[in-house]
């Protein structure tokens, strides 16, 4: 169970970037430059392209990502997440770009609540009861660790089982309350699932309305509406970006334009819980929308470990602090998986389910690990044009961690964790260079268009790659103990060539 | 006000080391009192519960409250890494800290 936590966990943490990382995986997007007149290039682009439609959508560029998004839909299509056309466009031009297929980050996010490769259904209840377990194993560890807040900032390195075990006492309790809303949120989100009578499994999403066909009346000319001026309103009102234009029947008389703030105050409001205005054909104000109210306590506490789970309302500040808590979440089941096998060594070692636990072990952590930035090589070396691209990534993410697994049991010892952890910080290291080979617009330019959301995260997995090298630096240096190959390996005693042995 | 909670948050934990028995010891050179724990308790928690205000000023009270549990995970690990890896700067920081220039002159 441990090692499908730790993969729930990994790829949970990664996902709180899932905007960013799908941004990085389509590198077609990277010519894209955020500019004051961008709204307007998307309202222009649908005026051309879609002037029929009932129901106009334009996301605009934000911290997150930069590119240009709209979306629309004509009168009798289906509405909802999946309803209607969309179109990517560059953000200073408005041109359309065309980005590759991939699996992106949409893979880990699915990945971490509802597995791969089988049906959503069982996928979300063994998430589910591991969520549960992980649940009950923090609670009990609080319990059981009755030393854990005397020695609360101990860290005994140079005793390496006590040092696993301070590791693991640390990052659980330093994180604590992040591990407890993530497992319990979690758990609520997945509630759906786990109840067996309830046959939607908790993905009933709503909003699958059909656009009805309204008289629509004359049609208006493209300048009638004044964006600018709107869009100076809205930012004024509540001093933040707008995020979001909804126009309903564009240009005509009757249409509304529903602009969406990135103002939030709450968590208990929910996905819809942000403020707009409303303005009609000509630019005049209807009326404010100061954001939805969660209609009771219920609700409330449901939207708040929603949102609070999935991170959606977090700015970057918030993003990082989740990003940290989910890697202290990750260390925290590594190290406790990590110290079952060291000690219990000279008991079972030698054993066939000792020897297996240990081999898992390795692939479980560190062959993920190394599976996980295989992917990100995979979106880049797979040929942008090759047909299902997507399922290519994802075999790929499962080949490279098949291998760890064969690997780590012929390996079994700390050398099989140094080996993988060295082989993790390698393609770390070397991902920026990927990057700036293999994407339209260089690195110097993403410096000088203050592209921060591709630099965060060539930044991010290079230092990612130096903690792997350290990792593996470490674990290498107190491999020189020595493990007889022997089926009783563990009853004879290692011979001592390290530091941390001779001390 | 986010430097502003992450060095009151920062305090708090700084004082929750330096009221453990074996920190103290080591820092004052002498046993713990009840008072001296107690104290330094006291001055811990007080600083915690003041680093909350700054981040519901700027974020409100449910966003703030959360930005505030990430703000201490921070700290502490910060700290930690400090008690570890940097203990001459917990010394120096436990010799400037105002409990003890107040109250612990003998330290």
């Amino acid at each position: 169970m441990g090692w499908l936590l730790f993969a729930i966990f990994l790829t949970g943490t990664v996902v709180f970037f899932r905007t960013e990382i799908n941004y990085w995986m389509t590198p077609e997007l990277h010519v894209s430059v955020p500019s004051p007149l961008s709204a307007q290039a998307g309202y222009t682009y649908l005026a051309e392209n879609a002037p029929e439609a009932q129901e106009w959508q334009i996301d605009l560029p934000n911290t997150r990502q930069r590119e240009l998004s709209v979306r629309w839909r004509n009168p009798g299509e289906e509405g909802g997440r999946r309803g209607g056309h969309r179109q990517v466009l560059d953000a200073s031009t408005g041109e359309a770009l065309n980005p590759r297929e991939t699996a992106g980050a949409d893979f880990l996010y699915r990945f971490h609540f509802q597995l791969h490769g089988i049906h959503w259904l069982p996928g979300r209840i063994i998430v589910g009861i591991a969520s549960m377990l992980m649940f009950v194993g923090i609670i009990t560890g609080i319990i059981a660790h009755k030393q854990i807040f005397k020695d609360f900032f101990a860290f005994r390195t140079r005793k390496s089982l006590r040092g696993l075990l301070d590791g693991h006492a640390i990052t659980a309790v330093f994180a604590l309350p992040f591990h407890l809303m993530i497992t319990f949120s979690g758990l609520v989100l997945l509630a759906g699932t786990l109840v067996f009578w309830n046959n939607e499994g908790g993905r009933h999403r709503g909003g699958d309305e059909t656009a009805a066909a309204v008289s629509q009346g004359p049609r208006l000319g493209v300048d009638t509406l004044p964006l600018a001026a709107i869009l100076a309103q809205t930012e004024a009102r509540w001093d933040v970006p707008v995020r979001s234009i909804a126009i309903e029947h564009p240009l005509t008389a009757q249409a509304e334009v529903e602009v969406d703030s990135s103002h939030r105050s709450g968590v208990s409001s929910g996905r819809g819980g942000g403020a707009s205005l409303v303005f009609d054909a000509h630019g005049k104000l209807l009326r404010e929308n100061p954001g939805v109210v969660a209609a009771n306590a219920i609700e409330g506490t449901w939207n708040s470990l929603s949102l609070l789970h999935q991170a959606r309302f977090a700015e970057p500040l918030l993003r990082w602090l989740f990003f940290l808590a989910g890697v202290l979440g990750c260390i925290m089941i590594a190290t406790g998986l990590a110290y079952w096998p060291k000690k219990r060594r000279k008991q079972l070692g030698g054993r066939f389910g000792y020897e297996l636990v240990s081999a898992l072990n390795i692939a479980g952590v560190a062959g993920l690990c190394v599976a996980t930035v295989a992917l990100f090589w995979a979106n880049r070396l797979i040929p942008a044009a090759a047909e299902s691209r997507a399922s290519l990534e994802i075999s790929a993410f499962f080949l490279v961690w098949l291998a760890t697994l064969l690997h780590a049991g012929l390996v079994r010892d700390r050398r099989g964790w140094a080996q993988q952890f060295a082989l993790a910080a390698l393609l770390c290291l070397a991902l920026p260079a990927l990057d700036a080979s293999t994407s339209s617009a260089g690195l110097g330019q993403a410096w000088q268009s203050g592209d921060w959301v591709r630099l965060g995260f060539d930044i991010t997995y290079f230092v990612a790659g130096l903690a792997f090298a350290l990792t593996a630096n470490k674990l290498s240096q107190a491999s020189t103990l020595k493990y007889p190959r022997t089926s009783k390996a563990s009853t004879a005693k290692p011979v001592l060539a390290s530091r941390e042995g001779a001390a | 006000m986010i430097a502003l909670a992450l060095v009151l948050s920062l305090l708090a934990f700084l004082h929750f080391v330096f009221c453990s028995r074996g920190y103290y010891r080591e820092l004052s050179g002498w046993p713990r009192s009840a008072f001296d724990f107690w104290l330094l308790q006291s001055v811990a928690w007080g600083f915690l519960l003041v680093s909350i205000i700054p981040c519901v000023l700027r974020w409100g009270f449910e966003i703030g409250l959360t930005i505030w549990f990430g703000l201490i995970t921070v700290s502490a690990l910060l700290v930690a890494v400090a008690v570890n890896y940097a203990w001459p700067l917990v010394s120096s920081l436990w010799r400037w800290s105002l409990v003890r220039v107040l109250l612990f002159r003998k330290c």
